[in-house]
């Protein structure tokens, strides 16, 4: 995973040079803010900390709260 | 204002719902281990079935031509419950990206690659999935093309070599299973295969021959379906009651091809096609999550969200199962039900709501 942080950061930084040289303001602020949930959960990650899953979620909600699983 | 410039003609459209009924051969094991024998008619059953709500969809998209869901979930709902229902779809589309894609790197490291980590995969097949979608639809739309026609040739293929270990006592008994595996395993076809579908509700507009739309889009499920119930049925006839115990039974057929000693161990190919099909399921699948949260925006274009959604897939798919019994165990029992909320309430509610909306006016 640490290969993918550091392709992420060089695409991430292309990316933005881009958009900014583009002058796409709106872009820029939306994929900025993707960009860093994305690093935030890469680095959660690659430090073994916890994250958020969405398979418990889904758990939750059909087995604990609905009890409409099948096994 | 067009998110995506790129057009794709129906009849890739058609090469897509094949690719994307192909590569859920995968989902197979589940349900065989349910129906065993009888898995050919619970498929017939909710191919059948299916077009009900396969009207429905296309009801709803040609209503609205030149639209997609998250643009017609707007309309139909108001702007700010709109979003709350394109974000769910949005997430249910980022998820089956993130399944499909643990699930090949579970399949190629269990099958293939012992003793080498799934991240390897998911990496490697993340990098060239951002890529891809990143150069468009009509890039994945161009590449489906002669994906399906390899496919619907090998599943021939496959089929005529393995003649001679059929056993059509493996069919029997037929229905010697209780209702209630009857009905989970309608639910997991409805879920998995056939109702992913709906995913093509975001594609739709895309497609230069608009007034074609419908006849390629049951043209390409109708082949699909032909090309998966071949499969499964040249499977039990092969491996009979055993079908069940197999991560892939189509992978355990090509391993008994035996033609004078000259073809055999032909199952390499099955998982070459069979990382082709994922690849251009899981294409599909993230770029219409990107495609929507762009939309969702108002983006000019959705490049820059490739990379992240790519990333956040890739992180997913590597931590969001302990193991591929804890895969298959949600995939069987939990998933299925949990997907009846976007492929068909929802769309019977905006199919209500779009009535009404009609008639009102």
């Amino acid at each position: 995973m640490i290969v993918l942080l550091i392709i992420f950061l060089i695409s991430g930084f292309v990316e933005v040079k881009q958009l900014i040289n583009k002058k796409f303001w709106h872009e820029l602020k939306v994929s900025s803010i993707f960009l860093s949930i994305a690093l935030i959960f890469l680095l959660l990650y690659i430090f073994n900390l916890p994250l958020p899953n969405p398979v418990r979620l889904m758990e939750y909600e059909v087995k604990d709260l609905l009890h409409l699983n099948y096994k | 204002m067009k998110v995506e410039k790129g057009i794709i003609s129906g009849k890739q459209l058609m090469f897509l719902i094949i690719v994307h009924l192909q590569a859920s051969t995968l989902a197979i094991s589940f349900i065989a281990s349910l129906v065993n024998q009888s898995l050919w008619i619970i498929i017939s059953f909710t191919f059948i079935l299916m077009f009900i709500f396969f009207w429905i969809y296309l009801k709803i998209s040609l209503q609205f031509p030149g639209l997609n869901l998250i643009e017609i979930n707007d309309i139909l709902y108001g702007k700010i419950i709109g979003k709350v229902v394109s974000l769910l779809y949005i997430y249910f589309f980022w998820y089956i990206a993130a399944a499909n894609l643990r699930f090949i790197a579970d399949f190629f490291s269990a099958f293939l690659y012992q003793g080498i980590s799934n991240s390897v995969f998911i990496i490697s097949f993340a990098l060239v999935l951002v890529y891809t979608v990143r150069n468009g639809l009509e890039t994945f739309g161009r590449c489906s093309v002669p994906l399906a026609i390899l496919n619907i040739v090998l599943t021939i293929f496959i089929t005529i070599l393995t003649i001679k270990d059929w056993n059509l006592k493996n069919f029997l008994p037929l229905f010697n299973i209780e209702l209630i595996k009857i009905l989970q395993s309608a639910n997991l076809m409805i879920a998995i295969p056939f109702g992913e579908m709906i995913v093509f509700m975001m594609i739709f507009p895309y497609v230069n021959e608009q007034t074609k739309v419908k006849k390629y889009f049951y043209l390409g499920y109708i082949i699909g379906f032909i090309n998966l119930i071949i499969i499964i049925i040249r499977n039990i006839a092969v491996l009979g009651n055993i079908t069940s115990l197999y991560l892939l039974p189509s992978f355990q057929v090509a391993r008994i091809i035996n033609v004078g000693e000259i073809i055999v161990r032909a199952e390499i190919v099955i998982a070459v096609v069979l990382l082709f099909n994922s690849f251009i399921k899981i294409c599909i699948f993230l770029y219409v999550t990107v495609l929507g949260l762009a939309q969702l925006f108002r983006m000019k274009y959705y490049k820059p969200l490739v990379l992240p959604i790519g990333v956040l897939i890739s992180v997913f798919a590597d931590s969001m199962y302990n193991s591929s019994t804890e895969h298959g165990y949600s995939g069987a029992n939990i998933y299925p039900v949990y997907a009846l909320l976007f492929i068909i309430f929802i769309p019977i509610i905006t199919f209500i709501l779009m009535y009404i909306k009609k008639f009102s006016k």
